[in-house]
């Protein structure tokens, strides 16, 4: 297996805070999505992996090669979440800038994906509303052809349709056998839509890395009556939620449990509820 | 109806003097069930309408009992206002509850043998299609009381 | 880095409505000034400097300058080169105004005209080789109170030693003539002194 991110054992030390420690291999040519609250340690993953931050501990490898001093970023594209170019500068701008700072740019690349959607060249980028300030983001880092795309929040404020266009341009993207992407995101259903692999991140460390297929398929939602929680094997839980009128319990093997508790309504899961269960829940 | 009692002391100290107070709460708790399953193909709101019909029937759910108002069910189950509103008068409207203006919900007075009269008649109407449906592809009436049979049996 | 130098020109540009205020003012100052106008130079140029620092904090750039390829460094190496661009262009613009103001005074002179033009951007470097590590390690808020204290200090401290200090005659004669060339030496001195630890500085930095 091929990795393109590898981290080892990495540690970053906030006064209120603590990133790690941190072992994650991110394998080339997948789509790979972070998810987890705010705060939980997505954003300080991804500024370590970009160079923004140093590790306290622990060494991080980029296609193949330890990060000694800085990372070479000229083969990676990036969006983060409300970082970007000064307010004043315009469209046109920022492809006369990028011009000079990637050998790779694509100008003809870059007019083209913005006249697809839409993008006036000529406006400020305080101008545009806050989804085209995004796609001008996404474009921006696709122009250079990357090897690999890090993103944070890449279709936060997008409206649906706009965001399925995203989507669309990530998988076709991800079609060449050696590009990836990784991108952390709140909006689990476009994870659920193009992710091939989940990587749950709760206080500083990874909590779940799995394909996210096999998140999907195997794992349920068991919801009994308040009196009937005692019926259930306390093995076979992995998180529940008291409410009002019932439990809801986060099961695996969900196929295996249906016939074990045959009277007992067990439902699909959704990665949203995966993490409420896990996060609010109570754990075994 | 489940019960439970909670005994309060209270201790004044009136002019030099102690009083005790004894308060007995009487709190009714109630045992309504509910389970909405979000991957069934069956509408949440006849699933709320289901579930209760069940509880009144089988009497989990008292006469004259209170129900959860429409908003406060709504938030405890995280759905909308409007699809608990659509169970809830969908109820009201097949007799199972009533709401009073300025009280509540509450679980009707139950006629039994109206709410049997209902359910035989449903059967009925099933039978009816069934029978039918044996007539046409020939099935016998011997074979037709050894399903009902079979599904008797499972049921216990 | 020729990309990162013209991301800041880039943003001058579209604020040139505030530069173009400022021009205006330092022409009416010059107009009253009698041949000072080269004192209003490093005012300008602190203030050039100033606005491209406060637009890279304002708009989170300095996180995602750090995501594009090259050295940390470059950021830095931008904006010193940034500085001497600015810094030739005003040198231009102080000789021409001179020249214009000169010839309508009638005491016009290019000699004067240079050595005014080359005092006022030595000053001016002077000024951005003390602003720009300060800028760098505490970021622009506490930065101006740096400056600002350092200014004040530094004045008063001048004025201190001028009064004390009685400067004998024959150096006085030597400075006033070789003074004009000492100083752009000094000041590109302090530039280059300043550069090496704004690079240290921004290479411990995290955002």
């Amino acid at each position: 297996m091929n990795y393109i991110i590898e981290i080892e054992n990495l540690v970053k030390k906030y006064d209120a805070f603590t990133l790690g420690e941190l072992n994650l291999k991110i394998p080339k040519g997948e789509i790979v999505g972070l998810i987890g609250e705010n705060g939980a340690g997505k954003t300080t993953l991804i500024k370590a992996l970009l160079g923004i931050i140093k590790p306290t501990r622990g060494r991080i490898k980029l296609f193949n090669n330890y990060v000694e001093q800085e990372a070479d970023n000229t083969d990676i594209g990036v969006v983060l979440d409300n970082m970007f170019f000064p307010e004043l500068l315009t469209v046109k701008d920022i492809d006369s800038i990028m011009k000079d700072i990637y050998p790779t740019w694509d100008c003809k690349l870059y007019d083209e994906q913005l006249s697809k959607f839409g993008i006036p060249m000529d406006k400020p980028l305080k101008k545009l509303s806050k989804g085209m300030r995004k796609k001008v983001e996404i474009v921006t880092a696709l122009a250079h052809h990357p090897k690999l795309l890090i993103l944070d929040e890449p279709t936060s404020g997008l409206d649906p349709v706009v965001r399925s266009e995203v989507l669309d341009i990530f998988l076709d993207f991800i079609q060449d056998e050696e590009h990836t992407i990784l991108m952390s995101t709140h909006i689990t259903s476009d994870l659920e839509h193009i992710a091939d692999r989940i990587v749950f991140i709760e206080n500083g460390k990874v909590s779940m890395n799995d394909a996210k297929d096999e998140i999907l398929d195997n794992y349920g939602i068991l919801k009994c009556d308040l009196e009937d929680f005692g019926q259930i094997d306390e093995k076979d839980m992995i998180a529940y939620k008291k409410n009002r009128y019932n439990y809801d319990i986060l099961v695996d093997h969900r196929e295996d449990k249906k016939k074990k508790y045959k009277k007992f309504c067990i439902d699909k899961i959704t990665l949203e509820d995966l993490m409420l269960l896990m996060i609010k829940g109570e754990r075994r | 109806m489940s019960c439970s009692i909670r005994t309060t002391l209270l201790i004044l100290h009136l002019d030099n003097c102690y009083v005790l107070l004894y308060t007995v709460y009487v709190e009714g708790r109630s045992v309504m069930k509910l389970i909405i399953s979000n991957s069934s193909p069956v509408p949440i709101y006849e699933q709320i309408k289901t579930s209760l019909v069940e509880q009144i029937i089988d009497g989990t759910l008292e006469e004259n009992e209170p129900l959860p108002s429409i908003r406060n069910l709504a938030q405890d189950i995280r759905v909308s206002v409007l699809t608990v509103k659509k169970a809830y008068d969908e109820l009201e409207r097949d007799g199972y509850i009533v709401s009073i203006q300025g009280k509540g919900t509450f679980v009707a007075t139950k006629n039994l043998t109206l709410i049997k009269e209902k359910a035989q008649k449903d059967i009925e109407s099933h039978l009816e299609t069934a029978v039918e449906l044996a007539k046409k592809f020939e099935i016998d009436k011997e074979t037709m009381i050894e399903l009902i049979d079979l599904y008797f049996e499972e049921d216990l | 880095m020729k990309g990162l130098i013209k991301k800041d020109f880039l943003i001058l540009k579209r604020s040139s409505k505030m530069i173009l205020f400022l021009l205006v003012i330092y022409f009416i100052c010059s107009i009253d000034a009698n041949g000072m106008e080269s004192s209003i130079l490093p005012f300008m140029m602190a203030v050039l400097c100033n606005s491209t620092f406060s637009y890279d904090e304002y708009n989170k750039w300095d996180p995602y300058a750090m995501t594009l390829p090259g050295k940390k460094n470059t950021v830095i190496a931008a904006k010193y080169a940034m500085t001497l661009v600015v810094m030739m262009i005003a040198f231009v613009f102080t000789v021409v105004i001179s020249y214009i103001m000169g010839t309508v005074r009638g005491d016009y002179s290019l000699g004067i005209s240079f050595q005014d033009g080359l005092l006022g951007v030595s000053l001016g470097i002077l000024a951005i080789a003390i602003i720009f590590p300060l800028i760098i390690k505490f970021g622009l808020e506490k930065g101006r109170i740096a400056i600002m204290i350092g200014s004040i200090g530094l004045a008063a401290f001048f004025m201190i030693v001028g009064s004390i200090i009685e400067v004998p005659k024959n150096v006085a004669g030597f400075l006033e003539v070789y003074l004009v060339y000492l100083l752009p030496l000094l000041a590109m001195t302090l530039l280059i002194g300043s550069y090496f630890l704004s690079t240290k500085i921004y290479s411990k930095k995290e955002f």
